[in-house]
């Protein structure tokens, strides 16, 4: 990192290298399409109630198990077939992106903000804050999430603040080993040091000097997360215990499916390929963004 | 040091992360078309054994739950006493047609109002050698009314109703005494099995539990939880009911249970027969083992009753007005015909048709809009009502269907899903407002039904439903020793239910069976009991 003396010249620093990183980013081609497949099912999740052509909930007890509109027997206004309770699938599925990528968003914000928080805090004070805290750090990595969650949603019942809780329970400790670490090491850095000495306080330094060179780790690991995240709470629903019934969410989606898989295939199909197609779209952008953002990687 | 940790982990993290989310990805994307495959190597993997495929002359038979006893007397569960009932006999059992016939007992008379005199079946021997006596049949009745002291109280007591007690007069005859008259006693015996008192005594309770020992066609080998129950026969048995021929030890050679709750797994395991018989085929799931080469369908009328409770001692259903809403607010047609495909029917109340004492004067059950709108007008709800549907995750399909029904008629109705006990405890605690839940009256009388549903101190009341009217009748009833007597009671109780509306809609599902062609005896039977005795295989 090149050396910093005001926040000026922070800021120009870092707008500097922005552009460099957009052109390796803009490099790697098959990032490039994951970014576009993911900002496609990000405006899907935000425009579902223009997209769809029902109500997800909406039940046709006329057009039960309907297969796609390619298949003998599909009808125009099903594109992707109905479900055992007859409702449409396309419309289903559009709404679902909603939950799996609010609920990511939402919980990789969660766990970023409280992980980065207090990893800076361990990482920069030390003392008796960092060793209790990476005490529980290492018990939590050592405690089976699922099991956790499935304690927490069992006994709550499907609920999405329990959810969310239960899906950021284990969640921030990557943050907060990555921004402990990187602090630790930028702790002594010679801008840390320059920018102590003409009179920076503890939440300048923290603030206005760390955090924005620790920024890029940071951005990679939420990207990543984010694919987890969607995997485990598809999990959950497909377990019956995630998102509530009435909303539509893909894991439940293939969860009602997977008994019907023999006769009407395209009821867990369709929701399976959509997390398919979104997990690998966000782990291939995160695999980009780690090449562009991080130069350690870069061999 | 803590740095280079920090770098090597952050530098390993995304790595490993990046292979277990793939990992992960790929078994959930995949889930879908590869579910079957995956569950059927789980099964064999389980069962490799035993149950690779049908070892010859043993069944194997998928259960929909796992048994949580083997304890005749300490369960309220149909699966265990659809298997208990392999092991140990009772005294009255019943046919396929449902009739009551003699089966530890050789007959019986009634003796005044309230002295039962059951003579036992000479050389019945238990699985252990022990003669079957008297002595046993008293220790039997003695435990499940709670009059031995020491014993934890069974969940089978007002099974007995108002039975008190039982007197050995000989080893080959046996009293049992009621408080008053209580012409069903017969009846309600199919649900009891004769354990025997030596070798209870010796091994106490937990461990009869795990290993029962009665005096049935089979005995137990071996019982893994969750994995399997393995039954041999028994060569000394008696013979069984002369009524219910033929006569004479079990055909097969074994019989294994075996708990796959999911009715995919229970299907597959046919097709592959690793299984040849699979329990609680799902409506919608039928076809597809019609529709398979080597297995068919066996169908009987369903005793159990799928109901929508209401909660009466909170708002919103403590309003009548609101309670005779709910019962306009569901459609049973696309219920019935298109989700569940014809394979069951809407009722009018708890009881089925088959039920003695069932009241066919009882409005058809059918859907009103305009009257449910209004009805939740007057009561303060103008907007209609938004309510959550709590039931458990097997019931899960139906409960949405009835959700999206009542939309129309101004519900809106959130569902959901809990496993099956921990909703059954909340519902006995009265937490929950609107639920579906299911009821099992196998016995095909009221009073297996509606005492423990909706007296004021009923098992299973979830409702907080009193009503003084309804226990008096329901006591009555129980006394009645005239049969069109007992049947006015009942009658008088369904229209009270009528007016109190505490279930709002009702549902019996047929019981749907798949059978391989192999088997040859076994027919499904409206009561769930699965009697292995006369079931033989085809080589």
């Amino acid at each position: 990192m090149p050396e910093a003396l005001t926040d000026d010249q922070i800021v120009e620093t870092t707008a500097a290298t922005t552009p460099g990183m957009f052109a390796v980013l803009l490099r790697n081609r098959v990032a490039v399409a994951a970014g576009l497949v993911v900002l496609a099912f990000v405006a899907v999740s935000v425009l579902a109630p223009w997209l769809a052509p029902f109500d997800p909930n909406l039940q046709h007890p006329d057009a039960i198990r309907l297969p796609p509109v390619w298949q003998s027997g599909g009808r125009a206004e099903f594109l992707l077939g109905t479900d055992a309770l007859g409702r449409d699938l396309l419309s289903r599925i559009l709404y679902g992106a909603k939950v799996s990528i609010g609920l990511g968003v939402m919980v990789v914000l969660l766990t970023m903000v409280v992980g980065t928080g207090l990893g800076m805090i361990a990482g920069y004070f030390g003392g008796w804050f960092d060793a209790a805290m990476s005490r529980l750090v290492d018990v939590l990595l050592a405690f089976p999430f699922l099991i956790f969650a499935l304690a927490i949603m069992a006994a709550t019942g499907p609920n999405l603040t329990a959810l969310v809780l239960a899906l950021a329970f284990k969640g921030w400790v990557d943050f907060y080993r990555v921004a402990r670490g990187d602090v630790l090491s930028a702790r002594h850095a010679d801008y840390v040091t320059a920018a102590r000495g003409v009179g920076a306080g503890t939440a300048h330094l923290l603030l206005r000097e760390i955090l924005p060179n620790i920024v890029p780790p940071i951005i990679v690991l939420a990207t990543l997360r984010m694919a987890t995240i969607i995997i485990s709470e598809a999990s959950l629903s497909f377990l019956g215990i995630g998102v509530p019934p009435s909303i539509p969410a893909w894991g439940t989606m293939v969860s009602d499916g997977r008994g019907d898989i023999a006769t009407a295939w395209w009821i867990a199909t369709f929701p399976g390929l959509a997390i398919l197609f979104l997990v690998l779209a966000v782990n291939l952008l995160g695999e980009g963004l780690r090449d562009a953002l991080d130069p350690r990687m870069r061999l | 040091m803590a740095d280079g940790q920090g770098t090597r982990d952050h530098r390993g993290w995304t790595r490993r992360e990046f292979l277990s989310a793939a990992g992960r990805l790929a078994a959930l994307a995949v889930l879908a078309p590869a579910s079957t495959s995956v569950l059927l190597s789980g099964c064999a993997r389980g069962g490799k054994r035993l149950s690779r495929k049908l070892v010859a002359g043993s069944l194997s038979v998928a259960l929909d739950a796992d048994v949580e006893t083997l304890d005749p007397a300490m369960h309220r569960s149909r699966t265990v006493e659809a298997v208990v009932r392999n092991i140990c006999d009772g005294l009255v059992a019943r046919d396929a047609e449902m009739h009551y016939v003699p089966q530890l007992a050789a007959d019986w008379k009634v003796e005044g109002e309230d002295r039962w005199v059951f003579k036992l079946r000479e050389g019945v021997k238990f699985h252990n050698g022990d003669p079957l006596t008297a002595e046993d049949v008293k220790f039997t009745i003695d435990r499940i009314i709670g009059a031995i002291e020491g014993l934890p109280p069974s969940p089978r007591k007002d099974l007995l109703g108002p039975v008190t007690g039982a007197e050995a007069l000989d080893p080959q005859t046996v009293v049992i005494h009621t408080d008053g008259p209580y012409p069903i006693l017969h009846k309600k015996l199919v649900f009891q099995e004769i354990c025997p008192k030596g070798y209870f005594e010796k091994v106490g309770p937990d461990e009869f539990a795990k290993k029962p020992v009665g005096a049935g066609p089979f005995r137990l080998v071996e019982w893994s939880p969750g994995e399997r129950i393995v039954l041999e026969r028994f060569a000394d048995y008696y013979g069984g009911s002369p009524d219910i021929p033929p006569v004479g030890p079990a055909r097969l050679q074994g019989v294994i249970f075996r708990p796959l709750e999911e009715a995919a797994t229970r299907i597959a395991s046919l097709e592959a027969e690793e299984v040849g018989v699979a329990v609680n085929i799902p409506a919608d799931q039928a076809d597809g083992v019609e529709a398979l080469p080597d297995a068919h369908l066996s169908v009987a009328q369903g005793t159990r009753t799928h109901f929508v409770g209401m909660n009466l001692t909170r708002k919103p259903f403590s309003s009548p007005l609101v309670r005779e809403a709910m019962r306009y607010a569901v459609d049973p047609n696309p219920i019935v015909e298109k989700y569940l495909l014809g394979r069951a029917r809407a009722l009018p109340g708890i009881l089925v048709p088959m039920a003695f004492a069932y009241d066919d004067s009882l409005p058809a059950p059918r859907q009103d809009i305009a009257r449910a709108r209004e009805l939740l007008r007057i009561a303060g709800y103008p907007d209609g009502l938004r309510v959550t549907l709590d039931c458990e995750a097997n019931d899960k399909r139906i409960a949405e269907a009835i959700a999206g029904s009542m939309k129309a008629a101004g519900v809106q109705a959130e569902v959901r899903v809990w496993k099956k006990d921990n909703l059954l405890n909340q519902l006995r605690r009265r937490e929950r407002d609107l639920f579906l839940t299911s009821w099992g009256n196998s016995s095909l009388d009221p009073s297996g039904i509606l005492p423990v549903l909706f007296r004021s101190d009923g098992y299973s009341n979830f409702f907080g439903y009193r009503n003084p009217e309804v226990d008096r009748l329901l006591d009555e009833a129980d006394r009645a020793m005239s049969v069109a007597e007992r049947r006015q009671k009942y009658i008088e109780v369904q229209r009270q239910l009528q007016r109190d509306i505490p279930t709002c809609f009702h549902l019996a599902l047929e019981e749907l069976y798949g059978v391989s062609n192999r088997v040859e005896n076994f027919a499904a039977r409206p009561d769930g009991m699965l009697p292995m005795h006369d079931v033989s295989l085809k080589s």
